[in-house]
């Protein structure tokens, strides 16, 4: 049993799969508050449309939490050279993967369209091919050295996003409990 | 940034600095319930979209309303009264703050009232002497009502007697308001491409399977919903739900309850699906230049249907009537029943979202029982969304507050008045910081209509209707401007320099 915690990723291992977790889900969101924002700018105040951002960033922080579980969690689960040798990239690509996923999803639920509830009911089995092009993609070798880079590059976003989510939080909670 | 300079714009920031944090420790005392001597309860029912024009009760040649008519065998029925704004967020807040939209503000999609009148409200008039309670199904009707948070013992979810529920704002009780604008009305509305890309998709898959376990064999289109937001319900149930409530209220209660059918998307039950398939042909009119332009057979289509589900709310109401009857309610009770803006289906133009102020869209009902009433009484004289604060306060035996903009209504204190002026403000293109420059303006004054357009991308343009002779607004009288309507432009054009000028001055 003590080869969980050593199966358990490093922090500097973690770091660079949950930058790119964050700057997607944060990106998503923040492309449609600006969307909005001229919209408010009609009808309300700076210190309103600062607290939108809290909640949003507040709901941001916990989707970030939850999509980093996947790859610790299999890092965890499956032997060790399967997943947690290759954490970076193989975590890297199924982040991209997943959420690349669930934004083509995401994407085909519009205004009067009814929910895709077929591509629902299905999305489980998506997990499949997606963890077959986890492994086939870490295969080739020039691939993963740019998602090392890159991984490395967007963890400065965690320097700016990490700190606004949780001030955003920390106004979410005194707002609500004061 | 347009209509905001820079100064503005610092201006705001600064003074909202405080405001992110501490949102609710405002009069928090002023929110507990003390009971004096018992008084009548107070229930304003308010139908969301209901046009006046669309009802039997007001002449309509279909038979859409029979309840209602029944409800007005023991009312004061008011046969010439407007809604101050031609959608929800004016209508409403015109309603409970007895201001006309450019004093409140509210005059955006998703806007509210301006931060510092947010104490000029209804319930905070009625004072913790009375139980105050306020039920808001449409969530725009609600971000006005979380704004009064602090008047209010009992605030109900926009949920409540729904089938599914998945608005979260009352979750935050709180901060209300801004949970219901930044959650419900931006992260996790409906009917758009969700803004959170794993949470959003998840919402949506339970509402989908939450509604489409309900059955609805009995709704051809499906149960109603609220569209935007994830709230799906039987007309059955939610005015069963209102009924246990009204008749549960304790002495000396103020209850606002807005029901929203028969707002869109007009889904009557069996009973009422296709009823109204015959010979009536509305008149029809020619398209106006501001319109979206719709033919007229999607009109006649989209009324039909709107009348079947007027007809399946009215007879909800019935059963609601009767229970208020033998439960005893009426015998020490105000029952006031309204809409907060009207319908329109004629001109290319359908619904609500309009820059027009035709009558459909702004002639709404306003019935008043007052306790133990049992003959019906008419009023012909206009009256406005405005009044109703100034009312019932004097019926309550308090004083006009200065800044209220509405009479006390005739017949519950007030005089028949054919001489007053009364206006409906559209402005939701306008900034709520800015004198209204984009808008539409309409001065009712007696008999006589007078609507204003301005600033849109046609020329600006008036129109005026003697409403006695022509109730269906076919011949304007403006091109010819008799000497009354040249008085009535000129007051217009006064008032709305006067109502800018604090807006214009700001901006220097
Ligand atoms: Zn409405």
């Amino acid at each position: 049993m003590n080869s969980l915690s050593g199966k358990f990723p490093a922090r500097n291992q973690i770091a660079p799969v949950y930058a790119t977790a964050v700057v997607i889900i944060y990106a998503w969101s923040l492309i449609h508050f600006f969307w909005r924002f001229p919209s408010w700018l009609y009808f309300a105040t700076t210190g309103e449309i600062a607290v939108t951002l809290a909640y949003l960033f507040t709901v941001n922080f916990i989707e970030s939490g939850l999509a980093i579980l996947a790859p610790v969690g299999l890092s965890v689960i499956l032997p060790r050279r399967w997943f947690r040798n290759r954490f970076v990239t193989r975590g890297m690509l199924l982040v991209i993967l997943g959420l690349g996923y669930l934004a083509y999803f995401d994407w085909q639920i519009q205004a009067d369209a009814a929910f895709p509830y077929a591509l629902a009911k299905w999305t489980p089995l998506i997990a499949l091919p997606i963890l077959a092009l986890v492994f086939l993609l870490d295969k080739i070798k020039w691939l993963g050295r740019i998602l090392e880079e890159l991984g490395d590059r967007l963890t400065i976003f965690l320097y700016i996003f990490v700190p606004l989510s949780a001030l955003s939080l920390l106004t979410v909670l005194v707002r609500n409990l004061f | 940034m347009s209509n905001l300079n820079r100064r503005d714009f610092l201006k705001l920031a600064g003074a909202a600095v405080p405001a992110v944090f501490f949102p609710s420790v405002v009069s928090w005392a002023e929110r507990t319930f003390q009971p004096q001597d018992e008084r009548p309860n107070i229930i304003i029912l308010v139908f969301d979209a209901m046009s006046a024009r669309n009802l039997s009760l007001y002449g309509y040649p279909r038979s859409t309303s029979p309840n209602l008519e029944r409800f007005a065998e023991r009312a004061t029925v008011y046969h010439s009264h407007y809604s101050s704004g031609n959608y929800t967020i004016p209508g409403v807040a015109s309603l409970l703050t007895g201001t006309y939209p450019w004093t409140h503000r509210a005059i955006n999609h998703s806007g509210i009232i301006r931060r510092d009148r947010v104490e000029d409200n209804l319930f905070r008039q009625f004072g913790n002497g009375y139980h105050r309670l306020a039920f808001a199904q449409n969530t725009w009707a609600n971000f006005i009502v979380t704004q009064f948070r602090n008047d209010i013992e009992t605030l109900l979810s926009s949920g409540a007697f729904s089938e599914v529920d998945l608005v979260l704002n009352s979750h935050f009780p709180n901060d209300q308001n801004m949970a219901a604008r930044a959650l419900d009305d931006f992260v996790f509305k409906m009917n758009e491409s969700p803004v959170s890309l794993m949470l959003g998709p998840l919402q949506r898959l339970i509402d989908y399977r939450e509604s489409a376990q309900i059955p609805s064999a009995d709704y051809p289109k499906g149960i109603p919903d609220t569209v935007e937001y994830p709230v799906h319900f039987r007309l059955e149930e939610l005015f069963a739900g209102l009924g246990s409530l009204v008749t549960d209220l304790p002495p000396s209660s103020l209850a606002y309850l807005h029901v929203y059918p028969p707002h869109g998307p007009y889904r009557a039950n069996a009973k009422f699906f296709k009823k109204f398939i015959d010979d009536y042909r509305p008149l029809k009119k020619p398209v106006h230049r501001l319109s979206e332009g719709l033919s007229n057979a999607e009109l006649t289509s989209q009324r039909r249907s709107y009348d079947e589900y007027i007809a399946a709310t009215d007879w909800e109401f019935g059963k609601l009537l009767n229970l208020l009857e033998d439960s005893g309610v009426f015998e020490n009770s105000y029952v006031i029943v309204t809409s907060d803006h009207g319908e329109m289906f004629e001109r290319g133009e359908k619904a609500h979202t309009t820059p027009l102020l035709y009558d459909p869209v702004v002639h709404v009902p306003l019935m008043v029982s007052a306790p133990g009433q049992t003959s019906r009484r008419d009023i012909h004289a206009p009256t406005n969304a405005v009044d109703l604060l100034p009312t019932l306060l004097n019926l309550t035996g308090k004083p006009t507050p200065s800044w209220a903009e509405g009479n006390i209504l005739p017949g519950l204190g007030g005089e028949e008045d054919f001489q007053r002026s009364t206006y409906v403000v559209e402005a939701k293109l306008n900034s709520a910081f800015t004198p209204l420059k984009k808008a539409s303006f309409a001065l009712r004054q007696g008999y006589h209509k007078l609507t204003y357009y301005t600033g849109y991308e046609t020329e600006d343009s008036f129109e005026l209707y003697d409403l006695e002779s022509d109730i269906e607004e076919m011949d304007d009288l403006y091109p010819s401007l008799p000497a009354f309507g040249k008085r009535m432009k000129e007051e217009l054009l006064d008032t709305i320099s006067k109502v800018n000028a604090p807006f214009e001055k700001s901006k220097r």
